[in-house]
């Protein structure tokens, strides 16, 4: 009996897989997909009238409506069955039947839609993807996610995690969800690192699925980026911006620790001389950036989400360098402002 | 003193985080002037006593220092060779790294050293003392010996 139950679970198991995976992706959701499956649907009752009849012509219409609705997302397949299906009716017009006429006209159009473009699974997801289905947020973090997205946040990376919306801090609600967690930290290192900053799809869908096809990889990582839009409190939801083909965090109007640094080295990079209050003043504001480590939870979350390896862990280490090197590069600034300032003196 | 062997040391550690590499010879600028490499220096000694895992850096920047200050050192054996001596130095070095003042940036590399070379020093006179202290009484036959040497 036991066996017999473990049995039945595997072929769920087994069930549910073939369905995510392959089966799924056959039922057409886009424009394309759906007039040609239409066509091959009427491929296929034409293929049965005929073969009931008793012609074998009508397993040939068979084959071809199975192929055409197999390989409906592919361009040169498709494109090949209706052009055999037009070239059908030209040959039942030359032996003296008009009405094959109709099956060349059919024939061709549906060859010129099969010629368009195949349609963008980011654009039409399979049906199960969570665009499709919202799944109902039942996490922790729901009371988080009513923080309005407009309350402007403040970022601190060195040392703790803090992400504070007003007087609420949201770093604990981000850091529960381990994978979220570990993305939106990733984004927000690339994001920091670079201007604008951004990761490619194909890049954030190999480091959450790593060995699996193409389109379980990218099934996930819409998956992911839906939550992270949704699932998340709404001001760190509101600041992953997921464009075609990148993923990037918008931290315009964001106050974050390392921002500062940044737009602190570009000030002292000019080449004009501060004055000596001006100069003292930006020795304290680079005294009161903290020295501590960017983001020290993230080798935890990476390793609690099995990415200890991963992209992310290089994308963190590399912010880390360079917060080092801007340090330093804004004290040496600062000290030659400082010898300049004393020399302009005397 | 192998004062090469310390600085080998230092630089295998190194050599294994590129990353550290390439901060370090940005802070070593050889066309720097003292006072920004000092400035640099600090902002190292800040981040170590914020984050231990930058004292492969902060130890790489002090390496020429510590090899010339070992180099003119003695070490007392048997009890104590080079490696304990370098050893300790070393600790020493980040021990007031983690503790010293830093009100005043300027000769940071030299106050380092010097607080930790003078700790070094002290540790060294302590265990001469305690070799004095237990080394073995002088046996008959030496005793006889230097009676037959004075007559």
């Amino acid at each position: 009996m036991s066996s017999l139950l473990a049995s039945y679970h595997r072929g769920q198991i087994w069930f549910r897989e073939l369905w995510l995976d392959q089966l799924r992706w056959l039922i057409p959701v886009d424009p394309r997909g759906i007039v040609l499956c239409c066509g091959s649907a009427v491929l296929l009752a034409m293929g049965l009238v005929i073969a009931i009849d008793g012609d074998s012509l009508g397993y040939l219409y068979l084959g071809g409506a199975l192929v055409g609705f197999l390989f409906a997302q592919t361009r040169m397949l498709p494109v090949f069955v209706w052009l055999v299906f037009a070239a059908g009716g030209l040959w039942a017009v030359s032996l003296g039947g008009p009405a094959g006429w109709v099956e060349v006209g059919y024939g061709i159009a549906l060859a010129a839609v099969s010629l368009t473009p195949v349609a963008d699974p980011d654009r039409y997801p399979p049906i199960g993807s969570p665009a499709f289905i919202p799944q109902p947020n039942l996490s922790r973090i729901s009371a988080a996610a009513e923080v309005s997205s407009s309350t402007p946040l403040l970022i601190t990376t060195l040392g703790r995690l803090r992400l504070l919306a007003g007087d609420q801090d949201l770093a604990p609600a981000l850091l529960d969800k381990r994978v979220l967690g570990y993305l939106w930290c990733w984004l927000l290192a690339v994001a920091i690192r670079t201007p604008r900053g951004s990761i490619s799809r194909s890049e954030l869908a190999a480091e959450l699925a790593p060995g699996s096809n193409r389109r379980t990889q990218l099934e996930r990582l819409r998956r992911q980026l839906w939550d992270l839009q949704h699932n998340l409190p709404r001001p760190l939801g509101a600041l992953v911006c997921a464009e075609r083909s990148l993923v990037r965090l918008d931290l315009e109007g964001c106050d974050c620790d390392l921002l500062r640094l940044r737009a602190l080295l570009q000030e002292l990079s000019s080449t004009a001389l501060p004055s000596a209050e001006r100069n003292v003043e930006l020795q304290a504001s680079l005294d009161a950036i903290s020295s501590e480590r960017f983001l020290p939870e993230f080798d935890d979350l990476a390793r609690s989400a099995q990415h200890s390896r991963g992209a992310g862990m290089q994308a963190v280490a590399d912010v880390r360098t360079w917060a080092m090197q801007t340090r330093m590069d804004a004290a040496r600034l600062l000290a030659r402002k400082s010898r300049q300032l004393t020399a302009a003196k005397e | 003193m192998s004062a090469t062997s310390l600085a080998n040391q230092i630089r295998g550690t190194l050599e294994a985080l590129p990353e550290l590499r390439s901060l370090a010879e940005r802070a070593r600028e050889p066309s720097a002037p003292p006072w920004e490499k000092d400035a640099c220096l600090r902002e190292v000694v800040r981040a170590y006593r914020a984050d231990r895992s930058w004292s492969p850096l902060l130890l790489e920047l002090l390496a020429p220092a510590m090899a010339a200050w070992l180099a003119g050192i003695e070490p007392a054996p048997p009890v104590i060779d080079e490696d304990d001596v370098r050893q300790q130095l070393l600790l020493e070095v980040l021990e007031a790294a983690a503790t010293m003042p830093l009100q005043n940036p300027q000769f940071l590399e030299r106050a380092i050293i010097d607080r930790a070379s003078r700790e070094v020093e002290r540790w060294l006179f302590c265990e001469e003392e305690l070799i004095d202290i237990t080394e073995p009484l002088p046996t008959d036959d030496d005793d006889d010996g230097d009676q037959e040497d004075e007559q």
